[in-house]
């Protein structure tokens, strides 16, 4: 097989892993090495799909041993399989990077013989990538789950991120799904990431520079609507792994089913807007200071018609209006309509003059949002309701993303 | 009411402004002077760089650097009304300090529209920009921004690149960069007349089938790709050549 072909096949295999950021790591191009890695994360492409295309996403193999349902590599079914060999990735790495094609690599696998031999295959690629042509871009590999601590470890002094995906909020539903995984597998590489990065920090504060180990952090994935759980438990799990396993990212992923015949699948409405919503209220708990339980209020499912920010200031409608000109800044922060960078500039021309209503729009306000929540020298519009129920209305009539991808999906 | 007419060059403009220190907001309109127009009426700023370093030295020590790249990003901007925003913008950062920035003036959110602008291209080309290998093994990059982001640009290229030998080629102002050990160089290149390297040819084959394979196609969103790969990019990369 050629490796046009190869690529062709790994590349697809591949592609439903939605772990597109390169950030994190920053590091200055050596002498005598290739590359860099940029703190922001850059973006070299954009699918069809308008997916950011940023690094070499490729599985090592889908030669897979396990047979978890809602995969296309699964052993059951019938598909062409391919595997690369550690030269050949490292090879298609080092010839897209030079021609600014890509920031690295993403290398994932499925499982072949066993986890910890498909773990040096790897760990074999990041090593020629490091060790023999100096590679300073970006690599993040995927653990696969239930390899051993020691194989994790090396690893991880090779790659700026790594991460294995928990799939699912609970654990038996793991257990439902992807019957050869156990959720004790996957907590234990987690847990192998986190302890060594803890067991480095003291020698980091003692001055001395410990050797990078995974520095952009780790990462997870969590698949949305391939079973049964709700929006309260993921933004839970999600909060959770911030929380306790100092993860740097949990990545949502709406089902697109793989596994059923066309004719079906295309009855099944992939969640897109699903996915948004979560996106939007991780988001929400990563900046803007919100806990999983705040945004969800009573509810088992995020809002579709507004986004989560609007759901929560609707909820919490006797908080509001806020004056613009006295309000604190974690307040300013949670008003539908006023993003960073307008609360900054709000922020900074108060301090110069006080903001009348009608420069508030030069703030980069999105005012249309913003105006049911704020007042600025005492002045507000006439005509705003000062119904919850109507002021819901209002924003869900204005939500971009409700109507572009709801009739995007009525069409399906 | 005074319109005021420079070379056009960096250094001009900042003779521009020191000169007009004290005529402030008499100045109404800052234009370019071109060969067909240098009969402009106005009146003309003959470029001396020793006050534009007094200037730049100025801005630098009492505005701070960031300030002093936003005047310089702002310059390659492409907008008709950079060189008045910036005059403005810096005389009134002269009064007040680099509070000024914050004030809702359109002179200045044009300044800040500029620089925002120039930047936000720059990081998108240090995406969007594709090298091709030649013949000598040097690696060619042509592309056609709209504002002048090669100077920006090249030299994160060159860090990231050290041990290469790079052309930024920016076809639609005819200027090329080079980047080769350690030096950095703008030429004015009217023509170029490449030879890819032997491989050249596969290794974009190589890179559409990745990209084509990448696609998922039940989230099929052009217009969200074109949001990101705006047209006018799309001829200088290998993956949407030729594609509707
Ligand atoms: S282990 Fe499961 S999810 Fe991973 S490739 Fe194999 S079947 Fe797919």
């Amino acid at each position: 097989m050629d490796l046009e072909e190869k690529l062709g096949i790994l590349t697809n295999a591949a592609k439903y892993d939605v772990s597109c950021a390169s950030s994190g790591a920053s590091r200055k191009g050596a002498k005598g090495g290739v590359g860099n890695a940029a703190a922001s994360g850059i973006c070299h492409s954009w699918t069809s799909d308008g997916r950011c295309v940023s690094l070499l996403k490729l599985l090592y193999t889908n030669a897979c041993m396990y047979d978890c349902s809602y995969c296309v590599n699964r052993r059951s079914n019938d598909v062409p399989r391919a595997s690369f060999t550690p030269q050949e990735v490292a090879g298609l790495t080092m010839a897209f990077y030079r021609r600014n094609m890509i920031e690295g690599l993403f290398l994932s696998s499925a499982v072949a013989i066993s986890a910890d031999r498909t773990m040096e295959r790897l760990i074999r690629v990041a090593e020629i990538l490091r060790n023999r042509e100096h590679f300073g871009g970006y690599i993040h590999m995927k653990v696969i789950p239930g390899a051993s601590r020691r194989l994790v470890e090396r690893l991880g002094y090779l790659a700026d991120r790594v991460s294995v995906n928990i799939e699912f909020p609970t654990d038996q539903e793991l257990s439902l799904m992807a019957p050869d995984k156990t959720p004790e597998g996957i907590r234990s590489n987690m847990l192998s990431v986190r302890d060594r990065k803890l067991e480095l920090l003291p020698s980091l504060f003692r001055g001395s520079r410990p050797p990078a180990f995974v520095p952009a952090g780790q990462s997870t994935q969590m698949i949305l609507g391939a079973g049964n759980s709700d929006d309260r438990e993921v933004l839970n799990k999600a909060e959770s792994l911030y929380q306790m396993m100092g993860m740097k990212r949990v990545y949502y992923s709406a089902y697109v089913p793989v596994n059923l015949p066309l004719e079906e699948a295309i009855r099944v409405r992939t969640p897109l807007l699903r996915e948004h919503r979560v996106y939007q209220a991780d988001w929400l708990m990563r900046f803007y200071g919100f806990q999983a339980r705040e945004i969800l209020g009573e509810r088992r499912f995020l809002d579709q018609k507004v986004d989560p920010k609007a759901a929560w200031a609707v909820d919490n409608f006797h908080l509001f209006p806020l004056d613009v000109n006295t309000a604190p800044r974690e307040m300013l922060l949670r008003v539908p309509g006023l993003g960073p960078r307008a609360v900054q500039r709000i922020l900074q021309a108060r301090r110069l003059a006080a903001i009348s209503y009608d420069s508030l729009a030069k703030t980069g306000a999105v005012m249309k949002r913003a105006r049911h929540f704020i007042t600025a020298q005492g002045r507000r519009p006439h005509l705003l309701t000062d119904d919850p129920g109507r002021v819901y209305r209002a924003l869900a009539g204005e939500d971009k993303d409700a109507f572009r991808q709801l009739s995007f999906l009525d069409t399906v | 009411m005074m319109e005021c007419v420079f070379d056009g060059s960096f250094n001009g403009l900042m003779t521009l402004v020191f000169d007009t220190w004290r005529l402030g907001d008499e100045v109404t309109a800052v234009i370019q002077e071109t060969d067909a127009a240098s009969l402009l009426p106005g009146r003309h700023f003959p470029t001396d760089d020793s006050k534009a370093a007094r200037i730049l030295t100025y801005i630098g020590s009492r505005l701070g650097e960031e300030f002093a790249f936003m005047v310089k990003a702002a310059f390659l901007s492409a907008r008709a009304e950079r060189f008045r925003a910036i005059v403005k913008t810096i005389h009134r950062a002269c009064q007040m300090g680099p509070a000024a920035l914050d004030l809702l003036e359109d002179d200045i959110l044009c300044f800040l529209a500029c620089h925002r602008e120039v930047t936000r291209e720059a990081h998108r080309f240090q995406g969007l920009l594709r090298f091709r290998e030649l013949k000598d093994r040097s690696l060619l990059a042509v592309f056609a921004p709209r504002h002048h982001v090669l100077p920006l640009i090249l030299p994160r290229f060159a860090d990231r690149f050290p041990g290469e030998k790079l052309i930024l080629y920016d076809e639609g102002r005819g200027i090329a960069g080079i980047s080769e050990q350690g030096k950095i160089t703008l030429a004015r290149v009217a023509e170029l007349s490449p030879q890819d390297s032997d491989g050249e040819q596969e290794l974009e084959g190589l890179w559409r089938v990745f990209f084509d394979h990448l696609a998922i196609k039940e989230r099929f969103n052009p217009d969200l790709q074109r949001q990101h790969v705006p047209k006018y990019t799309w001829k200088h990369l290998p993956e949407m050549r030729g594609k509707p």
